[in-house]
C-alpha cells in the first residue's frame, strides 16, 4: 500500500531532471584569489551535436570551469548560471585544493564537502604542486586532465608504499585529533613529449594545524607508510653498494611501539617493524651456496638501512614537531597519563623524545629464480 | 485490558530490541545525545547498569500482575487515577514515537530531500504506522521478524565493510574521560530506554518464556551497542564528532572492491526500524486509550496518528526545537518515571500477586 501510495502521489517524478540536464562534477580544485577563491569544477561533457549521421560522442571526456567567490559555497553556486545545469556534486571523485591555498589553511575550503548532502565524505583529497587550475587545465598544452586520471593515480598510489592517499574524512580526523599532523599527497601533471599529461604523485604534504609546513619526498613517505602500517602495496630499492641497488616488493608491514618513560622523563618510542619482503630483482646474481649466503646478508641490510632510515625519518619529523606518524596517538592509548601532561604542549614535547627503531625482515619469495 | 491477540517471547523481543536499536543508530551529539566515546566500553558497562536497574520494576511488575498493564491495575483503585495514568503512558508513547518520527524527517530533509517538502511523506508514513498499529500486535510481530532479519543483516554488512579500515589508535583509552563524563553518557543512554515502559504493556499478550527472551534481549542489545560504537569510533575517529548521524556517515565511509557507499542500506534499517518503532507506540497508545476512554480502537488510533503527525512536525522545525525536545531532561524524566517511578507504585501499594 505504501509503495502504491508512493508511486501515484510523489515517485519523484515531479521536477525530474533528465541525466543530460544535470552537471556531473568530477572534480573540484580550489585556489585562493587575493579576496576569496578560485574554483576549477571539472563535469563530465555531456554534450552531444547531432550531425548527418546523428548524435555522436562528445569531443572532450570532461568540461571545466572557473568560478570565484567569497567562499567556496559561493563560487560553486555560480555554477548553474555558468554551465546553464544543475550541478550534482555525488560523483565528485576528488577534490584538489592549490598549493598556495594549502598554505593559507584547509578548514575554510573543506567544510562544504562534508556539509553538503549530495558531498560524501569518501572522496579523495589532494594538495597540487601548482595551481588546482593549472593541474586539471594543463597549462602547456591546454587540455583538461581528466578527474577521473588523478582519482586513480591517488587511489593507486596510495596503496603503495610510496604515497599516501586520504579520504576528506580521513583529513579531518586528523585535523581534529589535538596531537596529529595531518598529511595530503602532492598531484603534479608534468607534460611528456609529446604532450600527453601524466598525473604523479611524488610528494606528501605535512601540516600544521590546517596549514601546509613541508613535503617530505617519497621515500620518506615510505617510511611514515610502514610505521603507519598503511602498507598495502609497493616496492624498496636497497641503496648498498655491496648489493647494486637489489629491490623488494612488500607482502607485509606490521609495527609496533612500546612507550615507556625513562629515568630523566624523557618519553621512549620503541619500534617494532616486521617486514615481509619478495626479491624482484638483485643485480648480479649468481647461482651456487654463495648466494645463499647472499640473501642472508640481503635481510641483515635492509634490516638496517631499513631501521636507520625509518629513524631517522622519525626524528626529523619529530624535530620539526609534525606528528604525523600519531605518535601522540600511540602515548594516548598507552600511557594516557603523561598524555594528559603533554598534550597541550606536544609539539615541544615532541622535540625532546627518544625513538628506536628495530626492524626485522624476512625475505619471502625470490620470483621466479631459485635464488 | 482483555486482548485476544498474542505474541511469542521472542517476537516480543526483537521488538523490543529493534526499537531500542533504532535510537542508538539514530544518535545524534549535534542534537543534545550523549556521545560513547573514548571510555565507551566504560560508558556501555555503566549503560548497562543502569538499563538492568530500570527494568527490575518492570520485571517485577510482570511477574507479579501476569495479565494486566499499570492502568488496569490502577483501574479497581481508582477510575480517575487510572485515566491519568492512562493520558500519561499514551503521551510517553506518543511522544517518544514523535522524537523518533521528527528525527527521520530531519534526516530526510537534511541528507536525502534537502530541498523537497516532505510533509506528505512524513504524514503517510504515519498513517502507514497507523494502519499497521490497528492489524494488531501480530501484524507487527510478524512484519519485525522479515524486517529484524533485514536490519540485522545490513548493519552487519556495514560493520564489515569499514572493518579494513579500523584502527587501534582511533579509540581512546578507558577513563580517559571523567568519571562524571561516564556517567553522564551512561545515564542519557538509559533513559532513551523507553522500551522498559513498553515492555509493562506487551509482556500480557506474550506466550512463552519472558525471563529468557528478557536476557537474551538485554545481552543482544549489550552487545550490539558495543560493537556499534566500538566501529564507529575504531574507524571514523574524531570525525564522528563533527557529524549530524554518525552512524550515517559511517555507511557513507563504508566501500569494499565492488560496492561504495552503503548509505541506502543505512536509510533502508532507518525506515525499516522507524515503522516498526512507531507503530509499535501507536498500538500501545491505541490500546491504552481505547480502553481507558472506551473509545473505538480505530477512532483512537485516529487520534494517535493526528497527534505524531503534528508533534513530528513541530519538532522538526529545526534543530533548536527538536534539541530541546530529545533533550536527556525530557526524555530521561519520562523514561524512569513511566518505566521506573510509577511501576515501583503500584508495587508497592498493590500489594500482593493478582491472579485471574
Amino acid at each position: 500500500m505504501f509503495f502504491l501510495l508512493i508511486s501515484f502521489l510523489f515517485s519523484g517524478c515531479e521536477r525530474s531532471f533528465d541525466i543530460n540536464e544535470r552537471l556531473i562534477v568530477q572534480g573540484v580544485g580550489i585556489d585562493s584569489t587575493e579576496d576569496g577563491f578560485e574554483i576549477t569544477v571539472q563535469a563530465l561533457n555531456t554534450d552531444t551535436y547531432s550531425g548527418i549521421g546523428g548524435a555522436k560522442v562528445p569531443e572532450t571526456l570532461v568540461k571545466n570551469y572557473f568560478l570565484t567567490g567569497k567562499t567556496v559555497a559561493d563560487a560553486l553556486s555560480k555554477l548553474t548560471l555558468t554551465a546553464g545545469s544543475r550541478p550534482l556534486f555525488t560523483h565528485t571523485r576528488i577534490v584538489l585544493i592549490g598549493f598556495e591555498q594549502a598554505k593559507r589553511g584547509l578548514n575554510e575550503v573543506i567544510d562544504f564537502f562534508t556539509r553538503d548532502s549530495n558531498c560524501h565524505s569518501g572522496l579523495f583529497t589532494a594538495v597540487c604542486s601548482k595551481t588546482a587550475r593549472e593541474t586539471l587545465v594543463s597549462n602547456e598544452n591546454k587540455e583538461s586532465v581528466p578527474a577521473v586520471e588523478i582519482e586513480n593515480a591517488v587511489e593507486t598510489a596510495g596503496k603503495s608504499a610510496a604515497a599516501q592517499s586520504v579520504h576528506i574524512y580521513e583529513l579531518i580526523k586528523m585535523f581534529r585529533e589535538k596531537t596529529t599532523a595531518a598529511y595530503l599527497p602532492v598531484v603534479s601533471v608534468p607534460s611528456g613529449k609529446n604532450g600527453e599529461n601524466n598525473v604523479i604523485i611524488e610528494k606528501t604534504a605535512v601540516f600544521k594545524g590546517d596549514r601546509l609546513f613541508c613535503c617530505i619526498s617519497s621515500e620518506d613517505t615510505k617510511y611514515l607508510s610502514v610505521f603507519t602500517n598503511s602498507v598495502k602495496d609497493g616496492s624498496y630499492s636497497l641503496e648498498n653498494s655491496a648489493f647494486s641497488n637489489a629491490s623488494f616488493d612488500f607482502y607485509s608491514s606490521k609495527s609496533r611501539t612500546d612507550v615507556f618513560v625513562d629515568e630523566n622523563g624523557v618519553i621512549n618510542f620503541d619500534v617494532k617493524l616486521r617486514i615481509v619482503f619478495d626479491c624482484i630483482e638483485i643485480p648480479d646474481s649468481q647461482n651456487g651456496e654463495e648466494e645463499k649466503n647472499r640473501l642472508s646478508s640481503l635481510q641483515k641490510a635492509l634490516e638496517k638501512e631499513l631501521s636507520e632510515r625509518t629513524e631517522r625519518f622519525l626524528y626529523k619529523m619529530s624535530l620539526q614537531g609534525t606528528d604525523c606518524m600519531r605518535l601522540g596517538r600511540i602515548l594516548l592509548n598507552k600511557k594516557q597519563n603523561v598524555y594528559k601532561l603533554c598534550e597541550k604542549d606536544w609539539e615541544n614535547t615532541l622535540k625532546n623524545v627518544k625513538i628506536t627503531v628495530v626492524s626485522r625482515v624476512t625475505l619471502r619469495r625470490t620470483g621466479q629464480q631459485g635464488n | 485490558m482483555a486482548q485476544k491477540a498474542k505474541i511469542g517471547a521472542g517476537q516480543l523481543f526483537s521488538l523490543l530490541f529493534i526499537c531500542r536499536m533504532l535510537t542508538t543508530v539514530t544518535f545524534s551529539p549535534a542534537l543534545g545525545d550523549g556521545y560513547l566515546d573514548g571510555n565507551f566500553f566504560i560508558n556501555i558497562l555503566f549503560a548497562c547498569f543502569f538499563i538492568i536497574f530500570l527494568c527490575v520494576p518492570s520485571a517485577l511488575f510482570a511477574g507479579r500482575f501476569k495479565t494486566e498493564d499499570p492502568v488496569s491495575v490502577l483501574e479497581e483503585k481508582s477510575k480517575s487515577l487510572s485515566a491519568s495514568l492512562a493520558l500519561f503512558y499514551s503521551f510517553v508513547f506518543l511522544f517518544f514515537a514523535s522524537v523518533s518520527v521528527s528525527r527521520f524527517f530531519i534526516f530526510l530533509t537534511s541528507v536525502i530531500f534537502p530541498e523537497k517538502n516532505m510533509n506528505i511523506l512524513l504524514v503517510i508514513s504515519v498513517l502507514l504506522c497507523a494502519y499497521c498499529a490497528f492489524l494488531g500486535i501480530e501484524a507487527i510481530a510478524r512484519g519485525n521478524a522479515l524486517l529484524l532479519v533485514i536490519t540485522l543483516t545490513g548493519t552487519a554488512v556495514i560493520l564489515f565493510f569499514v572493518s579494513k579500515d579500523f584502527d587501534i589508535y582511533n579509540l581512546e583509552p578507558p577513563f580517559y574521560e571523567s568519571f562524571s563524563s561516564s556517567l553522564k553518557s551512561a545515564l542519557w543512554a538509559a533513559g532513551r530506554t523507553v522500551e522498559a515502559s513498553a515492555f509493562l504493556f506487551l509482556f500480557k499478550m506474550t506466550n512463552g518464556k519472558i525471563k529468557k527472551g528478557f536476557f537474551i534481549c538485554l545481552s543482544s542489545f549489550f552487545v550490539s551497542l558495543s560493537l556499534l560504537f566500538l566501529f564507529l569510533n575504531g574507524v571514523s575517529g574524531e570525525f564522528a564528532k563533527t557529524q549530524l548521524f554518525p552512524f550515517y556517515s559511517l555507511a557513507v565511509i563504508a566501500s569494499f572492491p565492488f560496492f561504495e557507499r552503503l548509505d541506502a542500506v543505512a536509510t533502508a534499517v532507518w525506515i525499516f526500524s522507524i515503522l516498526i518503532k512507531c507503530s509499535l507506540f501507536l498500538f500501545i497508545s491505541g490500546e491504552i486509550i481505547s480502553h481507558s476512554f472506551k473509545m473505538k480502537r480505530k477512532t483512537a488510533l485516529l487520534i494517535c496518528f493526528a497527534v505524531i503527525s503534528i508533534a513530528s512536525l513541530l519538532f522538526s522545525v529545526n534543530l533548536s526545537v527538536h534539541r530541546a525536545v530529545s533533550s536527556s531532561l525530557i526524555t530521561g524524566t519520562l523514561t524512569v518515571l513511566s518505566a521506573f517511578i510509577v511501576p515501583s507504585i503500584l508495587l508497592i501499594t498493590r500489594g500482593r500477586r493478582r491472579e485471574i
